[in-house]
């Protein structure tokens, strides 16, 4: 391995305290099954690094995947506006969850679903589709329980907390709740020139 | 000051947030601002892009600041979510030199644009303190919003480089904003507290109990609406704030409106609703 080489691997887990790397997690503290940002990081380290064997490296990539690993981190915008360590932590903890993900094909969990489905909805038109999003991503017993846990009900009933429109255009009177209140819009117009992020999406971003 | 902006408009104003829609071009109007809408700018990612292809996001918010370079403005938005991801993936693009010239020959060939990263990315918010003034605010103030208010911040643009000249950790404009509209500031702990957005619906559990973290405390500290400026927060915090409260037992009953609600509201728009607003707060609650 060349010192460069060594350099970039040992720099990843270049933090004086992971008391401090794992307080600028706002997840932590409301999860306990989360391991932390900090031993994400570490983990992340030895995967990275050429000299760990392959049956660890499998080890590592299962703990990171695990249900308290890097998925367990609810928005890593919380770390990396904590100055320069706190970019440098967000961006491994990104490196490590666009890993895990891809190693899923982006449909063995939520995780991969909604942002897959994401990517997938912001190429077909420019816009995110929350429709599209909630409904594969949750899948028809995740919907139910938006039925049943208030969810639902607290979107078709937006218009009494806005002060907003009841029916937000056709859809709403044919095809309700669709087109109710808050709930998202099923169908987006495209952005103009929309041509251009396709292109782009074929360019860089296939497999969406 | 400058009058004109490019308008992104973050991400659900579209779609689950009209209440926003609904109230820029009135807002836009009071302050005497032209918000000249960016038609082609795309979603900024929500960090959730960039979660599967880095570069991809990269180059689709590289594409947004091309079109408002090339109108020779600064980008505004009113969601916090989308200023911290768009100033977030700016300042990548000018830090790495190598990077800008990939994402640049992906633009050439794609839609024949060119991004040079002189533009700036900024929150509504900081335009109006900054730029527009806060005497200048209190002269429009036409129905002062006397309610005990806390505002709502999240993590996204509470950055150095993306929060103006306001603290990062410790900001202060929205309780300023606040005040000048009329209103008693209850300033929170939690107000740059991330509600997990990014991973709503497949950490929902999480999530739940950080939005459930800010709607209690403000509840507690004796506000009585809670205000937010990020579209996608908003949308947590009103729309799963009963789900928040079951996870968790506690009490996080209380009316959450956008920013953009709150300055039209104070401008003496949409009386119907400010009125419905006031009967929430005093008797109906969330």
């Amino acid at each position: 391995m060349s010192s460069s080489e060594a350099t970039e691997i040992h720099k990843i887990r270049d933090f004086t305290s992971a008391v401090l790397v794992d307080s600028f997690s706002d997840t932590l503290p409301y999860n306990e099954s989360y391991i932390g940002p900090s031993n994400v990081v570490s983990l992340w380290s030895r995967v990275t690094d050429p000299r760990t064997s392959d049956k660890n490296r499998i080890e590592h990539m299962k703990s990171l995947s695990s249900v308290g690993g890097i998925k367990a981190e609810t928005d890593l915008s919380s770390i990396s506006r904590n100055g320069e360590l706190g970019m440098k932590i967000s961006s491994h903890m990104l490196d490590a969850k666009t890993s895990v993900l891809r190693d899923g094909a982006f449909s063995d969990s939520r995780h991969g679903k909604h942002v897959w489905w994401y990517c997938w909805s912001v190429k077909m038109s420019g816009k995110v589709n929350d429709a599209v999003i909630y409904r594969q991503v949750l899948g028809p017993i995740g919907l139910i329980s938006n039925l049943t846990s208030g969810i639902s009900a607290r979107m078709m009933l937006g218009f009494t907390r806005t002060g907003g429109r009841v029916f937000n255009g056709l859809l709403g009177m044919i095809a309700p709740p669709a087109g109710v209140g808050k709930m998202p819009k099923q169908f987006n117009t495209p952005v103009n020139n929309h041509h251009e992020v396709v292109a782009i999406y074929n360019e860089i971003g296939s497999g969406f | 000051m400058p009058n004109s902006y490019a308008y992104h408009p973050g991400n659900v104003a579209h779609s689950s947030a009209m209440e926003v829609e609904d109230t820029i071009p009135l807002i836009s109007r009071s302050l005497g601002i032209d918000l000249v809408p960016l038609e082609g700018a795309t979603s900024c990612g929500a960090g959730i892009i960039r979660q599967a292809n880095s570069r991809l996001q990269l180059t689709l918010n590289a594409r947004t600041f091309a079109m408002a370079e090339a109108l020779g403005l600064e980008i505004v938005t009113p969601c916090a979510a989308t200023a911290g991801n768009l100033c977030e993936d700016l300042e990548e693009l000018r830090r790495n030199p190598d990077l800008l010239a990939k994402v640049n020959r992906t633009l050439e060939s794609t839609c024949n644009m060119q991004f040079s990263g002189e533009m700036k990315v900024r929150h509504l918010m900081h335009v109006i303190v900054e730029d527009i003034g806060l005497e200048k605010l209190e002269e429009k103030v036409v129905n002062p919003l006397d309610f005990k208010i806390s505002g709502y911040y999240g993590p996204n643009i509470q950055r150095k480089g993306a929060c103006g000249s306001d603290d990062v950790f410790l900001p202060n404009y929205l309780e300023n904003v606040i005040e000048v509209i009329g209103g008693t500031p209850i300033s929170l702990v939690s107000k740059t507290q991330s509600v997990g957005v990014p991973s709503l619906l497949s950490e929902e559990s999480t999530a739940l109990k950080q939005a459930a973290g800010v709607l209690s405390e403000a509840v507690d500290e004796g506000a009585e609406l809670l205000v937010s400026i990020c579209n996608l927060s908003h949308a947590v915090l009103d729309i799963y704030q009963v789900k928040a409260s079951r996870i968790t037992g506690l009490d996080t009953s209380i009316p959450v409106i956008h920013f953009t609600d709150m300055l039209a509201f104070s401008f003496g728009h949409l009386n119907t609703r400010l009125a419905q607003l006031r009967t929430r707060v005093k008797v109906i609650g969330s």
